[in-house]
């Protein structure tokens, strides 16, 4: 049989990466182009054809083709997607305006939140009601629809007489009160608009967020709506693309939630595209962590401008039900647009390789969240930047070559480095330069360990139980520092950690998502109903992962619902028996309630009812088993350093000679004994002293962490 | 002063961060085991870290700034009666007390010292908003502190690591919703002792004895930027007065070199009743938030920054009662020192004071709600903040605390009760060349079948609305309607304060006020007002009487006669 192979690509803002996967031998090929941002199905085919070249076998012999992109939550941060017509219960027309009302900033009196997707104007009242026990009060009347969207297509006229050039309006949303518990209105009100005007694209919240919370529910919806034309044009050239090159397979897209599905289904709900490439990363993440035996990881990615934080628990992504996109202030929580659906859950920190160091109001030194980006960059750049960053401290500290940055393609200005940091670091702060560099370095790295570390205890964990990974072009040199502070022990360093997302691809499952919110008291709840909606949803998921290409037999179900004690706001998720789901599931629902509170919280109330919220079912299925080639260690003894350069270990608190590695001659079974610094392409791990560091079978670098003796 | 490690300023903020980490810490765990909304999504809550003289070093960052100012007088206070050399390992100390603590009963503090070598080297504390504290259902009628509920002086709640039962069997027997009550003070311990034993740990890996030296180094830091802050605003008394709700306070704000002295004068003495007197404490607390906000927004609040700062007023006024005053609703005093330091401020600073903004409304709802589960709900509904030189006010947020709004389908599905709108209400906004954000109207009706609750709703800025800043206009005040008919500001607490909320009840509509605006109507881009003409927020003749702007909806212009 000839070779089969499955390939992934990642569009990100700067960079496309590949993965091209032989599935016969677990031979893995990589590469990396340029994102041609006016047309990406340009820089996918460029790449695909490269790898495809270099495995010398035709578009034909791919079995799969997945992929992830930064479309959707771009369209969303530049506000390129269509223009949008909301229908809402009357008496809420402003549920998007108003938000939930939080300060994100106490101190701050000039806030400023994003405008709504959808204007006061085209956001139209329809007198309908249904009561939060899912009784229809007040029932849609096609008049009122009629009406709405007579108002709506008036408005939508004037705009185009006032401004010729402005787009026409074809996306209409409907989202209405305590839908998720009886969608027939929002039905109704959708058939009346598909009647009335039949060319408008409707998103329905009952359809694309079943879930309580309407601000919540409002904003995806009519996210969804906002990129769904321009995600369908996409896709369709990028499949004609495809088409032409002789493959004859599904194009596969990796959803928010680690999972991939089919371009038909993420045609409906282009919002679960959101954050497709950090969620391969998170799979890619979990997928090393497996090989490396560790089960419980933080997967730590850290580029130019941003670190993001994943935590991985046996084996799996976090996952949470609440994402915020396209904040005014990046970081700061609740300045942004939230979306309701499943998605790996990501921390992001304002510290990259460009955040650049700066002296407040106190005299005191910060780091980030300003970014120097790539233009101007770092000094060391030497693209006219002229503020210091991490990276000009990294350079400072020896942690980089000037010479073989980026395998030589770029020079590292050193003395711009040390003119940055000492202008604007070590002279006003009566520092000297080393401690600047240093400490810029220890800075960033407290950032990121501050924000991990509140971020675990939210969780209810113990920073000290997981190892640590690290990715992204600044992650291996600041990843042993952050372990120091999380008391992480072992650090992974993946070697293909460049195209992580890309591999997440390769090995992620088809994956969806279906949920219901039925609010109820435990001890009152209607198991008969509870059954047929669980079994409804299950029928739904195993409909959309058959649909993708897995055998029906093949797919698993997963049941849980989110569940709080009687009074409480928010809830926790819960896992749900198997079988026939009837009146004896209920001690065992509010035993597992019970134990995954007190995990989280260490206490649970005997006394107080649990209520049970949103019923969710993920259905998976592979469409194959993907193996990883392996080498098997043979005795090499220890390696053999290049050159040695001057580098500064804050345990022996000054500068040593530091034996330099090349990463990639490195074969399974060497070790590499701190202190020393193994160079790839894009970054420099580092092996402090009193660590060391082992070459595993499939060429990873693990290191093993000593307690240091600060 | 002596030589310190930290006058590196690198290892202070290092350090320093590390101790805001672990007040955050301190926070997270205090939400995420809190029982009642009101601490765990309401955010009404402090944390901080003191230093062994009670002085504070980090507070968490989203904390209420009220609490967070409150704690280290609090704290001094508790040592007052347990000094700090009779303290041992295992005891937590606990009070209510609002001419010490956060200005009313509800809010209850919990101080935990932490030791090194066997001296109390810190502390950890907290307040958190429980959801009951005993008393008149209708807080408005109180005549004393006495009619408000449980009062628990400074006490240990717990001694040598044992549990002072007499204070859990009093709440058990003096509260509503008691397992609520007593499930967020456990919580609170729990989040003091986490913090306290990090911080411990804090000292041993930076090879500190105690927290001092990094305490004086931030302290000093922070009070000489608050220093040169002051002394960049030229020598002088800046007063302001302000009338709202049938009272009227004044201020004047002394500039002397880089001292800042709030004098509260002209101040009405204390109300016999309503519980609308503002402790000395609240009124400080109060004071230094307005300032922090305006004159240092981007320094994390913290003693030093306010130690060029002195807040007096009146003893036996509203603004500093004695005991036994009723303080329940002591933001209905306290609050207004925001708007009154803006207004004083506003005429030297005028490229940095916003106008006025439009407060929070609360209704609380308490009883029993649906399948006979006990309900005890406060959810606020957020006015408008006021316009900055630089842009318009927010529209509908809560304003000026940290807390947040209650979805509409959970509060239904929690309650019972059924909201019948809740949007933005247009006309509300101060006009301005920036105009104020929008306040909101929100209708609240009884559920339909029998339940037993009590409705309280709490308004402020129904007679005087928030005032507008360099010829921008005010906003339209707060507004209380039953059954679709105003309420007179002077009926309000007797009409509202306790209404039976059951079946056949009528409605409750509140109107939020909106913020003021921010320089001439006149001023104002054209294209603004047609847009908000166009979203029905602004009336055709309010765009032409206030605005000069001549808006046609159909050609969609704008044109201001010259």
């Amino acid at each position: 049989m000839a070779p089969t192979y499955r390939l992934a690509f990642d569009i990100g803002g700067t960079f496309t990466d590949f993965a091209l996967l032989d599935t016969e031998t677990g031979a893995l090929e990589i590469f990396k182009c340029l994102t041609t941002p006016d047309d990406p199905s340009r820089a996918s085919l460029h790449g695909s054809r490269t790898l495809l070249e270099r495995a010398g076998v035709g578009a034909e012999a791919l079995t799969n083709v997945i992929h992830g992109t930064t479309l959707v939550t771009n369209a969303l941060i530049e506000r390129k997607g269509a223009k949008v017509a909301l229908l809402t219960t009357e008496g809420f027309r402003d549920t998007l305006a108003l938000r939930t009302e939080q300060r994100y900033d106490i101190y701050d009196l000039a806030l400023c939140f994003p405008e709504p997707l959808v204007p006061r104007y085209l956001r139209r009242e329809i007198g309908e009601r249904t009561e939060h026990t899912g009784e229809i009060v007040a029932e849609v009347r096609e008049a009122d629809v009629a009406a709405a969207l007579a108002r709506i297509r008036e408005e939508d006229a004037k705009d185009r007489r006032a401004d010729p050039g402005a787009p026409e309006l074809s996306s209409v949303a409907i989202s209405f009160l305590h839908s998720y518990r009886s969608p027939e209105n929002e039905r109704a009100a959708a058939d009346l608009v598909r009647k009335l005007w039949p060319a408008a694209d409707i998103s329905v919240s009952s359809e694309v967020a079943p879930e309580i919370r309407e601000y919540e529910r409002t904003s995806t919806t009519v996210a969804n709506a906002y990129v769904r034309p321009l995600t369908r044009e996409y896709l369709r050239t990028l499949a004609t693309a495809f088409a032409e090159t002789g493959y004859r397979g599904r194009l596969y897209l990796m959803l928010s939630s680690g999972g991939i599905a089919t371009v038909e289904t993420v045609s409906e709900l282009p919002v679960r595209l959101i954050e497709s490439g950090p969620a391969g990363g998170a799979i890619g993440a979990a997928h090393y962590g497996g090989l490396c035996g560790e089960r419980d990881l933080i997967a730590f990615d850290m580029g130019g401008t941003t670190a993001k934080i994943c935590l991985i628990e046996d084996g799996r992504p976090a996952i949470s039900h609440q994402l915020e996109v396209a904040r005014v202030h990046r970081f700061k929580k609740g300045s942004g647009l939230p979306i309701q659906f499943p998605s790996v859950e990501m921390l992001e920190i304002g510290a990259g390789g460009g955040s650049v160091a700066w002296i407040d109001e106190l005299g005191l030194l910060k780091v980030g969240p300003q970014s120097a980006g790539a233009a101007p960059g770092p000094a060391c750049y030497g693209f006219g930047g002229t503020l210091p960053t991490v990276t000009d401290a990294a350079l400072v500290l020896g942690y980089l070559d000037p010479a073989s940055f980026l395998g030589g393609e770029m020079t590292l200005d050193r003395a711009a480095a040390e003119r940055a940091i000492d202008e604007h670091v070590a002279g006003p702060l009566g520092v000297s330069r080393t401690e600047a560099a240093w400490g810029i370095h220890q800075l960033v790295v407290e950032n990121m360990a501050a924000a991990a570390k509140l971020h675990i205890v939210e969780r209810g964990g113990d920073p000290r139980s997981y190892a640590l990974l690290a990715s992204g072009g600044a992650g291996p040199i600041h990843a042993a520092s952050v372990a120091r502070l999380l008391g992480n022990e072992r650090i992974l360093y993946p070697l293909a950690a460049g195209v992580l997302s890309a591999i997440g691809f390769l090995v992620a499952p088809v994956s969806f998502e279906f949920s219901r919110s039925q609010p109820q008291l435990l001890d009152t709840t209607d198991w008969d109903a509870v059954g047929r909606l669980v079994t409804e949803l299950e029928e739904q998921g195993r409909d959309v992962v058959a649909e993708a290409g897995v055998a029906r037999a093949d797919v698993t179900l997963e049941r849980q619902v989110s569940a709080r004690f009687a009074g409480q706001i928010n809830e926790i998720s819960v896992p749900l028996p198997g079988g026939e789901l009837d009146a004896t599931c209920r001690d065992e629902v509010r035993t597992r309630f019970l134990k995954a509170y007190t995990d989280l919280y260490g206490h649970a109330h005997d006394d107080i009812p649990v209520e049970v919220m949103t019923w969710r079912v993920v259905a998976s299925g592979r469409l194959a088993e993907v193996a990883v080639e392996r080498r098997s260690a043979r005795a090499f003894g220890d390696p053999v350093p290049q050159h040695t350069r001057p580098a500064y270990w804050i345990e022996l608190e000054s500068y040593v000679d530091t034996p330099v590695y090349d990463r990639y001659p490195l074969e399974p079974g060497m070790n590499v004994a701190g202190p020393a610094l193994v160079e790839e392409r894009e970054s420099t791990v580092l092996v402090a002293p009193g660590s060391t560091a082992v070459v595993d079978e499939y060429r990873n670098l693990v290191v093993t962490r000593t307690e240091a003796q600060l | 002063m002596n030589r310190s490690v930290f006058d590196d300023p690198i290892t202070l903020e290092v350090v320093w961060g590390r101790l805001v980490t672990l007040a955050d810490e301190m926070q997270t765990v205090l939400r995420r085991t809190a029982f009642s909304t009101v601490v765990s999504t309401g955010n009404d809550l402090g944390c901080e870290i003191m230093d062994a003289r009670a002085w504070f070093v980090a507070h968490a960052v989203t904390s209420n700034p009220t609490f967070n100012l409150t704690l280290p007088h609090l704290t001094a206070a508790l040592l007052d009666t347990f000094p700090a050399e009779t303290l041992r390992e295992g005891e937590v100390l606990f009070t209510n007390d609002p001419w010490i603590g956060a200005g009313h009963l509800p809010d209850v503090a919990v101080v935990t010292p932490f030791f090194k070598h066997g001296r109390v080297v810190g502390f950890a504390g907290s307040i958190a908003h429980v959801s009951d504290i005993g008393g008149l259902l209708n807080q408005s009628e109180a005549r004393s502190v006495y009619e408000k509920g449980v009062y628990f002086p400074p006490l240990k709640l717990y001694d040598a690591g044992v549990r002072n039962e007499a204070v859990f069997s009093t709440l058990r027997e003096s509260v509503r919703t008691p397992e609520l009550v007593i499930g967020d003070i456990n919580a609170i311990v729990t989040a003091n002792s986490v913090a306290a034993a990090h911080t411990a740990d804090l000292l041993d890996e930076n090879r500190l004895d105690d927290l001092q030296q990094l305490s004086d180094a931030v302290q000093s830091r922070a009070e000489k930027a608050m220093r040169a802050t002051v002394e960049s605003i030229p020598d002088g008394t800046y007063p302001f007065e302000l009338t709202f709700d049938e009272l009227t306070l004044g201020v004047e704000l002394i500039v002397s070199g880089s001292d800042l002295l709030v004098d509260y004068v002209r101040v009405p003495p204390q109300h016999p009743h309503g519980g609308i007197n503002s402790t000395l404490t609240f009124t400080t607390a109060r004071t230094t938030y307005a300032l922090n906000c305006l004159l240092t927004p981007q320094i994390p609040s913290n003693q030093g920054l306010f130690r060029p700062v002195r807040v007096q007023a009146p003893s036996g006024s509203v603004l500093n009662p004695v005991h036994p005053a009723s303080v329940n609703d002591r933001t209905k005093v306290g609050w207004h020192v925001i708007p009154l330091v803006q207004g004083a401020l506003a005429g030297v600073l005028p490229e940095r004071i916003p106008a006025a903004g439009g407060f929070k409304s609360s209704v609380r709802l308490i009883g029993t709600g649906a399948h006979d589960v006990a309900v005890s709900s406060l959810a606020f509904t957020g006015g408008g903040l006021g316009a900055g030189h630089g842009g318009d006010g927010v529209d509908a947020i809560c304003y000026p605390t940290s807390s947040s709004s209650i979805p509409v389908e959970i509060y239904e599905t929690t309650t019972g009760a059924r909201i019948d709108r809740k949007e933005l209400a247009p006309g509300t906004a101060g006009a301005g060349r920036f105009r104020g954000g929008h306040g909101q109207v929100v209708t609240l009706r009884p559920p339909r079948a029998g339940s037993g609750l009590t409705l309280a709703a709490g308004c402020h800025q129904q007679s005087h609305p928030p005032f507008g800043l360099a010829g921008g206009r005010a906003a339209r005040p707060t507004e209380a309607r039953i059954d679709g008919v105003a309420v007179p500001v002077s009926e309000t607490s007797a009409r509202l304060g306790a209404l039976p909320f059951d079946a056949g009840a009528p409605t409750v509509t509140l109107h939020t006020a909106g913020g003021g605006g921010h320089g001439s109507p006149v001023d104002r881009p054209v294209e603004a007002v047609l847009r908000d003409v166009r979203d029905e927020l602004l009336s055709v003749e309010e765009a032409l009487d206030v605005y000069g702007v001549t808006v046609d909806l159909e050609a969609l212009t704008a044109t201001r006669k010259a």
